[in-house]
């Protein structure tokens, strides 16, 4: 199964978007973004695994994204 | 020394707490928020592990909407002024600290007002009406204690923010004497912004504030700066926690903050008031009636009072208890307690009152040497007058 790396503003809804997932059953881990991207900025990063739509799960509990890209794998 | 200056700060700190400050020196030394290697990560983690346990004791569903302050003062700075910074009307009660009192009063100059609605210790009623009252057309805002820091009672916040509610007002609540001591649940009891210190009930280090935000009123900044995030953006971020908390925040502090919080839960909050209620009940029956001693506040009581009492020794001015109460070894406060709104409502101003207030380490020995004291403190003073 592939990983999307998914984007978010800060470390604290980094960290509360990795709780949101994993109890939906992802894998996730939270890393510092790649690159310091043209709409955030310095930012953290999602690095999620698993079936269904993880930016969906983040958006329905209030977590902004910024970005998702494919690929990828943890640091 | 007999510490019953707790209503200031708890001391001592639990063993876990001293212990969580030390660990996080050595372990969590990065910045959270601003790397990404692995100190910085597990350092926000702990930060993050804090606002979680924070958001969940106090009802608000949201850990991001914990915000870390330097102390209560700077959280209901933040409210206030984040609330009233183009003017305005603000409710507060008749018995504010200073630290609600001085940022309304600073904000004279750009065109704001408050209303002082009269507090009435154990009428709910009566209370809740004299807060009905004081909102005018131009009201943005109302904020009041949860409990007298001199006085001791409790205010109604649940029925003050339903009809803070009623009125499509933001209500903010003080719980600089509540916080780990009383219930309080944001959601439960219409809270939108909840300012409390992590040093006194929570058990935490001195230089922990919080402030909880519920609901959609946004705060306009009163510091801005450096969040570790969307740092190509010239604009404060508007998403809570960095919208309010620029900086690097106080790692070790919250991490004793947390381990404080831990603390309460394990002793029960509840059974933390019944014992430090019963403390204050002792010391008060210990000198109610005894002469020259005036008890200011009301016998303290579970359901009605947070576990202080304030009182006076006639013929000899509050300070000077104070002084002599500490070459026994017995640590009180005096004065005013940065409340003369409070003392103007006991009668007690200029001089103040003299304050106890016990912790979860305080003994019935303890009370009761005090109690030996303040009597023999005010025989003297009675023999001398």
């Amino acid at each position: 199964m592939e990983w999307t790396t998914i984007y978010v503003s800060s470390v604290t809804n980094a960290m509360r978007g990795k709780r949101v997932l994993e109890k939906q059953g992802y894998t996730v881990h939270l890393q510092r973004a790649a690159n310091v991207t043209e709409d955030a900025g310095c930012g953290y990063s999602l690095l999620v695994r698993g079936s269904g739509s993880p930016t969906e799960e983040l958006r329905r509990a209030g977590i902004r994204v910024l970005r998702v890209t494919g690929g990828g794998a943890p640091r | 020394m007999i510490y019953l200056d707790n209503a200031a700060t708890t001391y001592p700190k639990p063993p876990s707490v001293r212990q969580a400050v030390a660990e996080a020196f050595l372990r969590y030394g990065a910045n959270p928020g601003r790397g990404g290697h692995a100190m910085a990560m597990a350092s926000a983690a702990q930060v993050y592990a804090c606002r979680e346990a924070l958001a969940e004791f106090f009802g608000l569903e949201d850990p991001s909407s914990v915000i870390f302050t330097a102390n209560c003062t700077a959280a209901l700075n933040y409210v206030i002024k984040g609330m009233l910074g183009h003017g305005g009307h603000a409710v507060i009660s008749s018995c504010e600290h200073n630290a609600v009192i001085r940022p309304l009063t600073a904000l004279a100059e750009r065109g704001v007002t408050f209303t002082e609605a009269a507090v009435y210790p154990c009428d709910q009623v009566r209370t809740v009406e004299s807060f009905r009252r004081a909102i005018r057309p131009d009201t943005r805002l109302i904020v009041c204690t949860h409990a007298s820091n001199v006085g001791g009672w409790r205010l109604p916040i649940r029925e003050i923010g339903a009809l803070a509610h009623r009125f499509g007002l933001p209500f903010a609540v003080d719980a600089a004497q509540s916080a780990g001591i009383l219930p309080i649940h944001m959601a439960a009891e219409n809270i939108d912004f909840l300012c409390m210190p992590g040093h006194k009930a929570l058990y935490g280090p001195m230089g922990t504030g919080v402030l909880l935000c519920r609901g959609e009123t946004r705060l306009e900044t009163v510091l801005g700066g450096g969040t570790g995030s969307m740092s190509l953006s010239p604009e404060q971020p508007s998403e809570l926690p960095d919208r309010l908390e620029s900086g690097t925040v106080n790692v070790p502090g919250i991490c004793g903050l947390h381990a404080g919080l831990r603390f309460v839960r394990q002793h029960g909050r509840e059974a933390l008031a019944v014992k430090e209620t019963a403390c204050m009940r002792r010391l008060y029956d210990s000198v109610a009636g005894v002469r020259g001693i005036r008890l200011h506040t009301l016998r303290p009581d579970v359901d009605r009072t947070v576990p202080l009492v304030t009182l006076t020794v006639v013929g000899l001015p509050s300070e000077a208890v104070a002084a002599q109460l500490a070459a026994e070894g017995i640590a009180v406060r005096a004065g005013l307690h940065c409340s003369p709104s409070a003392h103007r409502m006991l009668a007690t101003l200029p001089q103040g009152a003299v304050r106890f207030c016990p912790s979860v380490f305080t003994t019935t020995v303890d009370v009761d040497e005090t109690a030996k004291n303040l009597c023999k403190i005010a025989r003297k003073a009675l023999q001398s007058s």
